[in-house]
């Protein structure tokens, strides 16, 4: 069955829109995190969709590469978060200031 | 003996070395001091007995050949510049290292009495015969750089000297004034040196005297000799450069005899008769000269005439008889401007030599107003200063009479009436200048309580021997204008001259100078011995007039100011300009950069979700630009 | 191939280490190391100049070593008559330096240190002939320079030594521009790179790239001279410096712009040269003038001195850039000269305010009295520095009046107007602080005159001004030979021609053969 790949673009657009106004917009860590995760694979999604159109399994092989960076970092970043609610008490974003010039 | 000319500056050299370190200053003792006098007066006199050997040699060669150089080193070489340490024995530079050595010698002798009480004697005499190395440089010098050597030299010795005793302020300042007065002459005058090399290629005087008329246009020759007529000027204490020269006298009066009077300040006569060919090539200059020394010679006069104080009424009297040499060389008549200048090294070192009995026996006493009478106290240094006087004023036979009366004749011959009259007025003037210290000293009623010593034994030799030369100078050197010893000696170096015949006849030239300088000395003496005439009144009766004479005309004052305001002013703006604007600039740029430092980090707020922000917009800004550029 | 030049320079090196790693070493022992050090130095140096031979006139003693040969980039140093003198002058001075700050209590194994490396990277900067290696020289002569004064200095010390080093490396950022796009060149034209200066010396470069080359090199150098008006780190950096860092400062670093100049301004950029050469001329007098004016205003003594460097400084420029022997010669003597003669009055200056605690000229005065040996040798280094004959200056401002007068007779006479403005300032300050009425009892204690020490390092200084106004043609001699060669390059060219014929040096000048890659 042939689907148009513009249908697969368009949900990763929106995906991806969704997930970049969380980074924006949202002011706890880990929802900042969650918004992060939908941005990835909402590019995965556009990879794959891709690889399908060419045919090719480059775009395939990519949205491995990015699902395991996405996992390692998952790890890093929730590590920091986490010390850092410790530390604070607070996952608040706009508290994290000290590194400010 | 001529080969061993380089012994005659080489002798006081190193008596000049020897005083200043094993008698310098750490051995003020007086016993050591007086050897150290001993020994300078010593080498100033064996370089005399050079010279008269030299001299000897000399006359023993035929007169158009008497032109000896010894050649010592090369010293500068650089491109197509080269330059030796050469001495040259003619006529006229061994003229020069007589006089120089031998009244030198005589001054040195003195000043070993005069001296004896200072603590620093070593170091004095040690500067006296560093100053008669370097003048004695200066006139045996064969090319322009070596002359100029000796006469910078003498600039630094005549600064050591009238600054000698230099916890007086006074002295210091007069010390710097004359260096640095002389020096815009010599800048000058290194500048005419330079132009000489660059169109003549070389500095040796022969090379230059011989390639002159054809290697030099009219306006080179005119500005070259301008340039060194200003290093003779300053030199020479004529005007405009002369304000240094009264405020010499601060120095020791020894130092006045010997370098202010009888030899450094003739330098500038000897450096114009020297380059008398560049002179004549260019007409202009040699008027330019002519007008300097009369100028000069009647402004001196004048304020000689105001003077109180014995010593600067002499200088004045000095600037006076030098701008009557300088007129002399300006009317092309050189061997009149060498006759006076020998003349005048003797009797005026006679004359300042008493007035140092004077000082010696007063205490150091210098104003004329507080003297009077001295006579009877000192009455030998009373004939020496009569004899000098008298000989400035041109009293036949004394040695001043042969030289003045013959530079006056050639004014009249010369077809130059209004420098005549104008000669005859100053002769006049001299006169009557230096008869006023004379009478005003010696003479007239007592004015002061001391009791005044007539000096010793010791000073008074060389007293003796310079009024001696003075008595017989004129009648061995300079009996007539054209035959006269001196004259012929010195005509193949500068030159025959001609003696125009004139609407007087010489007899009446004779009698009229004569007459002149008579009526002069006696004018003096009514006005300041006879006490017939108030002349102490005359100060506050014409206060104006009595000012213009004795601030001599208010051209120190002038110069003062000048350079306070125009001079200091434009430094003190420069200052403000390297301060504020050029390092404001300076200290601005990093000003700016640091502030925009400042600003910088503010754009890192510490807040989390701009940095996100900045993220997402650097990202579309790449995309959009690798995009657009791909497409 | 001869080890004589990286002997001389890397010599002071060898005192660093122990000084740093003799723990134990007493202040005095430090001492002693550094001056033994710089007079083992001073030896080699005059061995160095035994070995030159003063009828050649290209580079001599050359020592090459490929350090990174794909890039072009090899150790290369040789000595010509332009560069033998300021050798023997470095190492001379350096002593005096060391004597001179003798009773410097605080750290002073650091700034003996610092005064070694200084000479190394001062005596390197002379020698190289590779240009990246005279760049690493060039600047490694900053950072001792900056923590001599910034660390031992006066009251703004810190402002001071910034200042010197923001300036004068600002300066520098173009001239490793200019180098590196020259070694482009080199790659291009010559087919392999090269930071040779004799293959640079072989590059055709076009008119408009010549100009840009020299102003991005003259602008590092005119910084170090100091030319006006990039002059303004000079009186800070000398007045707060130690005496021994005013001396080094003075005697040694400014030649190291002049000496740019004609290394490689002159040499590589000759069409660009002659083109800017008399507006560089007018600079030059400009400086004397300004700096001689703005020094009769000073009232405090080392400033004095530091304004009266930029005016003398004037005269070297002056005469670099008349394009004549007489001027180029000149200029080189007036480089030793002025070394010797502001080195000694730094020294004069340094030993009055250890003495006086104080620089200002007003505080001072009737000193002669007290201390007649001290006032001698300030009379002496014044009377050089405003070039009385006789004296070691007055040569060198002498032949760079006559070389001026071969281009500008203009600025020639406002240049000898230098002559008296220097007499003035130097005279008023000697009067000032010498002369007059004896000081008061308790002004007068401390006050004592020179002591051995400070003779010894004092004699020498004088001997020498005294030796070379006497017989300048000893060093003439030898400085004679190089400036022909350049002054005839120089003058070989036209100016205003698109392309330079390239090879054009090696046709003119037999002695500058270029060697082969890698043999010396």
């Amino acid at each position: 069955m042939t689907t148009p790949i513009s249908y697969f673009l368009v949900v990763s657009a929106m995906l991806f829109s969704i997930g970049t106004i969380g980074v924006l917009v949202r002011k706890n860590a880990l929802i900042i995190f969650m918004s992060v995760e939908l941005q990835l694979n909402a590019v995965n999604l556009a990879l794959v969709a891709f690889s399908r159109m060419h045919n090719e399994l480059d775009g395939q092989v990519l949205a491995f590469f990015s699902m395991v960076v996405a996992a390692a970092e998952v790890v890093v970043g929730l590590a920091i978060i986490v010390t850092v609610y410790r530390r604070r008490r607070s996952a608040s974003v706009d508290d994290l200031t000290v590194l400010r010039g | 003996m001529l080969d061993l000319i380089w012994l005659v500056p080489a002798l006081p050299l190193a008596g000049a070395t020897v005083n200043l370190f094993l008698l310098g200053p750490s051995r003020p003792g007086r016993r050591l001091g007086r050897n150290g006098g001993w020994l300078a007066t010593a080498l100033v006199g064996l370089a005399f007995a050079v010279s008269v050997g030299a001299l000897l040699d000399l006359l023993a060669i035929g007169a158009e050949e008497r032109v000896h150089v010894t050649r010592l080193f090369e010293w500068i070489t650089a491109g197509s510049f080269s330059v030796d340490v050469a001495f040259r024995v003619d006529p006229l530079s061994i003229t020069m290292a007589l006089v120089v050595t031998g009244v030198g010698a005589l001054i040195h002798l003195y000043a070993i009495g005069y001296m004896e009480h200072d603590p620093r004697i070593g170091t004095f005499f040690a500067y006296l015969n560093l100053f008669v190395a370097f003048m004695l440089v200066l006139v045996l010098a064969d090319n322009y750089l070596l002359l100029f050597v000796g006469w910078e030299g003498v600039g630094l010795c005549s600064y050591l000297l009238i600054g000698f005793w230099y916890d007086r302020p006074t002295a210091s300042s007069a010390a710097k004034k004359a260096f640095v007065t002389t020096r815009i002459g010599d800048a000058a005058m290194l500048l005419g040196i330079v132009l000489i090399f660059v169109h003549l290629g070389s500095l040796d005087f022969d090379a230059v005297f011989g390639e002159a008329a054809g290697g030099l246009t009219q306006g080179a020759a005119t500005a070259i000799s301008l340039l060194l007529l200003a290093g003779a000027i300053g030199k020479s204490a004529q005007l405009p450069l002369h304000v240094w020269l009264p405020d010499a006298m601060e120095g020791p009066t020894p130092v006045s005899a010997l370098i202010h009077a009888a030899t450094m300040v003739t330098a500038g006569v000897y450096l114009v008769v020297r380059s008398h060919v560049l002179f004549e090539l260019s007409g202009t200059a040699l008027t330019v000269v002519l007008v300097v020394g009369l100028v000069s010679a009647l402004y001196a006069a004048l304020a000689s005439i105001g003077q109180f104080d014995i010593k600067r009424a002499l200088a004045y009297s000095t600037m006076s008889q030098i701008g009557f040499m300088f007129f002399a060389a300006g009317m092309g008549f050189y061997t009149g401007a060498m006759l006076l200048l020998v003349c005048h090294a003797f009797y005026k070192a006679l004359l300042f030599l008493t007035a140092g009995n004077v000082l010696h026996g007063m205490d150091d006493e210098t104003d004329m107003r507080r003297m009077g009478g001295l006579r009877v106290d000192m009455p030998v240094s009373t004939v020496w200063f009569a004899i000098g006087a008298l000989s400035l004023a041109g009293i036949p036979p004394l040695a001043g009479f042969f030289a003045k009366d013959q530079i006056v004749s050639f004014a009249s011959t010369s077809d130059r009436d209004l420098a005549w009259v104008l000669a005859t007025i100053g002769a006049f003037l001299s006169a009557l200048y230096i008869a006023r210290p004379l009478f005003l000293t010696f003479f007239g009623r007592r004015r002061n309580d001391s009791h005044a010593h007539e000096a010793p034994g010791l000073m008074q030799t060389p007293l003796a021997v310079l009024a001696l030369l003075v008595v017989a100078g004129g009648l061995v050197l300079g009996l007539t204008a054209e035959g006269g010893r001196l004259a012929v000696f010195l005509e193949p170096v500068v030159g025959a001259v001609e003696h125009g015949g004139g609407a007087l006849s010489e007899g009446t030239l004779i009698g009229f100078s004569v007459a002149i300088a008579v009526a002069a000395v006696l004018v003096a003496y009514w006005v300041w011995a006879s006490g017939r005439v108030n002349w102490q009144a005359f100060p506050e009766r014409q206060p104006e007039l009595a000012g213009w004479l004795a601030n001599a005309f208010y051209l120190n004052a002038l110069y003062a100011w000048l350079v306070q305001f125009p001079g200091k002013g434009f430094g003190r703006a420069l200052r403000v300009v390297d301060e504020r604007v050029i390092d404001g600039a300076v200290n601005g740029v990093a000003d700016e950069v640091g502030d925009a430092s400042r600003l910088a980090p503010t754009i890192q707020r510490g807040f989390v979700r701009s940095y996100a922000l900045a993220f997402l917009l650097g990202a579309v800004a790449l995309l959009l630009f690798l995009g657009l550029r791909i497409v | 191939m001869s080890t004589w030049l990286t002997l001389v320079i890397f010599l002071p090196l060898v005192g660093i280490p122990v000084l740093l790693l003799w723990r134990g070493a007493t202040d005095n022992q430090a001492r002693t190391v550094a001056l033994v050090v710089a007079a083992a130095d001073l030896l080699v140096a005059l061995g160095v100049l035994g070995a030159f031979d003063p009828s050649v006139a290209g580079y001599q003693l050359v020592e090459q070593v490929e350090w990174v040969s794909s890039a072009g980039l090899s150790y290369l140093v040789g000595v010509d008559g332009f560069s033998i003198w300021l050798v023997v002058l470095t190492a001379f001075m350096t002593p005096l330096a060391i004597l001179s700050s003798w009773r410097v209590e605080h750290r002073v194994r650091l700034f003996m240190a610092m005064t070694l490396l200084l000479e190394t990277a001062i005596l390197g900067s002379f020698l190289a002939l590779d240009l990246l290696l005279f760049f690493v020289f060039f600047e490694m002569l900053l950072v001792p320079m900056f923590l001599v004064i910034g660390v031992f200095g006066s009251e703004r010390r810190v402002y001071a030594s910034v200042k010197f080093f923001l300036f004068t490396m600002a300066g520098s950022a173009f001239l490793l521009l200019g180098i590196v796009f020259l070694w482009f060149q080199t790659a291009d034209q010559l087919g392999s790179p090269s930071f040779d200066l004799r293959q640079m010396e072989l590059l055709s470069l076009g008119a408009t790239t010549q100009r840009w080359l020299f102003v991005a090199f003259f602008i590092a150098f005119a910084v170090k001279v100091p030319i006006f008006p990039l002059h303004t780190w000079l009186p800070d950096a000398h007045t707060e410096a130690p005496t021994n860092g005013s001396i080094i400062l003075a005697a040694l670093l400014l030649k190291a712009g002049p000496y740019g100049m004609l290394r490689f301004n002159l040499d590589l950029f000759p069409e660009a040269s002659r083109s800017f050469g008399d507006a560089i001329a007018m600079l030059a007098v400009i400086g004397i003038v300004y700096g001689a004016v703005v020094a009769m205003m000073q009232t405090d003594i080392k400033r004095l001195v530091a304004y009266s460097s930029v005016s003398h400084m004037g005269f070297v420029i002056l005469g670099i850039f008349t394009f004549t022997v007489e001027g180029t010669s000149g200029a080189v003597m007036q480089m030793v000269n002025h070394g010797l003669s502001t080195g000694l009055l730094f020294f004069v200056v340094g030993m009055l305010y250890e003495r006086t605690h104080t620089r200002d000229i007003g505080e001072m005065g009737g000193l002669a009295k007290v201390t007649p040996w001290i006032a001698a040798a300030f009379l002496v280094a014044t009377l050089s520095s405003i070039g009385l004959p006789g004296l070691n200056n007055f040569v060198g401002e002498f032949l760079v009046i006559l070389g001026s007068f071969g281009s500008d007779r203009v600025l020639g006479a406002i240049a000898v107007s230098g002559v008296v403005l220097s007499a003035i300032y130097m005279l008023w300050a000697y009067q000032r602080t010498f002369q007059g009425p004896e000081p008061r009892a308790e002004a007068r204690r401390g006050l004592v005159d020179m002591v051995p020490g400070e003779i010894a390092a004092v004699v020498p200084v004088v001997a020498a001004m005294l030796v070379l106004g006497v017989a300048p043609n000893l060093a003439l001699d030898r400085i004679n030979p190089a400036s022909e060669g350049v002054v005839a390059w120089v003058n070989s060219v036209e100016i205003d021609q698109s392309g330079l014929p390239g090879g054009l040096r090696a046709e003119l000048d037999p002695a500058f053969t270029v060697q082969a890659e890698g043999s010396p």
